[in-house]
């Protein structure tokens, strides 16, 4: 990585739900941009459980983030470690490093600007699971941020759950209206006595106060435009789900949600996870690493799948 | 921009789809809408309530409805292109949701009321009002009973009750899709698909349950029963990859 590279991207990968596969996400996709030589970076930004290292089949690094954060004459880049992967570089997560999941908000800042620096392609960032401030905080400094999610209720719910906070924490970071603020505080709480069900409902609700925050905010919302993967897919009825997914999307929440694709549940995958090794890092051309190298493709191309 | 709640969304914004869209496409759209807000969807219980998830499907069908007939929808584009001519004036949301759950093409309806400060009659969309059940007494005394003879001896022999036996019987009892439709209220385009058992193009199975039944009563056949063994085909289908 000798040159400098101006142009790049922060992907986030989230979910909400834990076990879903985003660390399998975020090292395939680590894997498929790097083999496109695209120099890359995987951070490993769950903070506390951290294991991407693991995906990529290396064994646990002796420098992590937790260093960068802990130590100030530290840069980012002195924590890099190599992959398997020529062209791809990994910043390991802090292990079991009590606090560090709750760095002080300098440190964040300081963590944040430092992956904005890295001199790569693309970052890829995989994060925890749940909605913490600091996770929803590294979704929205992404440029493209992917929602992992199985066809199942509670990781559905916890995606909804992920992208509303998401998408009040962005409100919130834009509004400097003491009044405002404290109304999209009260409308995340789903029983609020001010009436607002949806994003939509909040903006209605804001246009009273003032007309021109409640424009500056319907603007973000339709910005928001989060990506959603369905993961472990067994049936055509689980596709539709994604397409039902972005559908209520667009009506609850007013925002449009691109579905980049999905990944059978075929015994490739928990082969290569076994294995320890990302199913598209050999030449594999089974369903799966298929769907996964779409999944890329459609991400960095703003594309997505469309119903048949 | 505007903020657009689903009440004052037009027939196409609710289905998500351009005002060229064609009829596959109308299809498609509404095929997602089933699969989002039908009962137990995993897209939408924790986002609605039961009710909530119902009214939006009600909505989103009349949606379907008038744009998928071509006659109807090219009746809607006109009253579509005529309100955005005016100076848009909202009509009272609450209520048009109310209309909507009544019958068919409330939209229309509302608007026109509110334009012309008239009683909503005479609209070409409404549903026709009941008509009489037009059971064909057609055959002579003697032939009907032997055929009738005939029809309860084939209705015995039936083992599951599936599209193809609900137009047989219908056949035998000598009633068309047009009656049956006029019967039931179903849309004939329904009653084709329900005989077809083509599944895609039905309405959620809540839906097509109560359809089932509704034309088994007609048909005098037993309706639990034929719900029950239909919805078994339709669940079957649903089950193929």
């Amino acid at each position: 990585m000798g040159q400098l590279i101006n142009k790049k991207d922060i992907i986030a990968i989230g979910g909400g739900k834990g076990g879903v596969g985003k660390s399998f996400l975020a090292s395939n996709l680590g894997v498929i941009l790097a083999k496109n030589n695209n120099p890359s970076v995987l951070v490993d930004a769950d903070l506390g459980g951290a294991n991407l290292h693991t995906c990529l089949g290396i064994p646990t690094p002796t420098v992590t983030l937790s260093d960068f954060v802990n130590d100030s004459s530290l840069k980012l880049e002195d924590v890099l470690v190599r992959t398997p992967e020529k062209n791809l570089m990994l910043i390991s997560g802090a292990q079991d490093f009590l606090g560090i999941a709750n760095p002080k908000y300098s440190q964040k800042i300081k963590l944040l600007r430092s992956i904005q620096a890295l001199n790569a392609s693309y970052i890829i960032l995989d994060l925890g699971a749940g909605t913490s401030l600091n996770t929803l905080d590294f979704f929205l400094i992404a440029d493209k941020g992917v929602l992992v999610i199985i066809p199942e209720p509670t990781s559905i719910e916890n995606a909804y759950r992920f992208i509303k906070s998401a998408l009040y924490r962005k409100l919130k970071l834009l509004s400097t209206d003491v009044k405002v603020k404290e109304v999209i505080e009260k409308a995340m709480t789903k029983k609020n006595d001010l009436g607002i069900g949806t994003p939509l409902d909040l903006i209605d609700y804001i246009a009273k106060i003032d007309k021109d925050v409640s424009e500056l905010l319907f603007d973000a919302l339709n910005k928001f435009r989060p990506r959603i993967v369905l993961n472990q897919v067994r049936t055509v009825q689980d596709i539709r789900t994604g397409f039902a997914m972005q559908n209520a999307c667009q009506r609850y929440f007013g925002i449009k949600v691109d579905f980049l694709g999905y990944i059978e549940n075929d015994e490739q995958v928990w082969q290569s996870i076994r294995k320890r090794q990302p199913i598209t890092q050999n030449g594999n051309y089974s369903k799966s690493a298929r769907s996964l190298r779409t999944i890329a493709y459609n991400l960095l191309n703003d594309l997505e799948i469309r119903p048949e | 921009m505007v903020t657009k709640s689903v009440k004052s969304q037009d027939y196409y914004e609710m289905l998500g789809i351009s005002r060229s869209a064609n009829q596959e496409d109308i299809r498609k759209a509404y095929e997602i809408c089933k699969h989002t807000y039908q009962d137990d969807s995993l897209a939408t219980y924790s986002l609605y309530s039961e009710d909530e998830n119902r009214q939006l499907f009600i909505l989103i069908t009349e949606a379907y409805e008038i744009l998928i007939d071509p006659s109807s929808r090219k009746e809607y584009d006109s009253y579509l292109s005529r309100k955005e001519g005016r100076t848009r004036e909202t009509t009272g949301e609450g209520e048009r949701m109310v209309a909507s759950m009544i019958g068919v093409n409330s939209q229309m309806r509302e608007e026109s009321r509110a334009a012309s400060n008239e009683p909503p009659t005479g609209d070409k969309l409404a549903p026709t009002p009941a008509i009489e059940a037009k059971v064909k007494p057609a055959q002579a005394p003697e032939l009907a009973k032997e055929s009738a003879a005939r029809v309860e001896n084939f209705i015995e022999s039936v083992e599951e009750f599936t599209g193809q036996v609900l137009k047989k019987v219908r056949e035998f009892r000598g009633i068309s899709l047009e009656d049956l439709a006029d019967i039931t209220k179903i849309r004939k385009a329904y009653l084709v698909y329900l005989e077809e058992e083509n599944f895609k193009f039905l309405p959620a199975p809540v839906y097509i349950k109560g359809f089932v039944a509704n034309v088994a009563t007609t048909l005098e056949l037993p309706a639990k029963q034929v719900a029950d063994d239909y919805m078994q085909r339709y669940n079957a289908g649903q089950e193929e990859i």
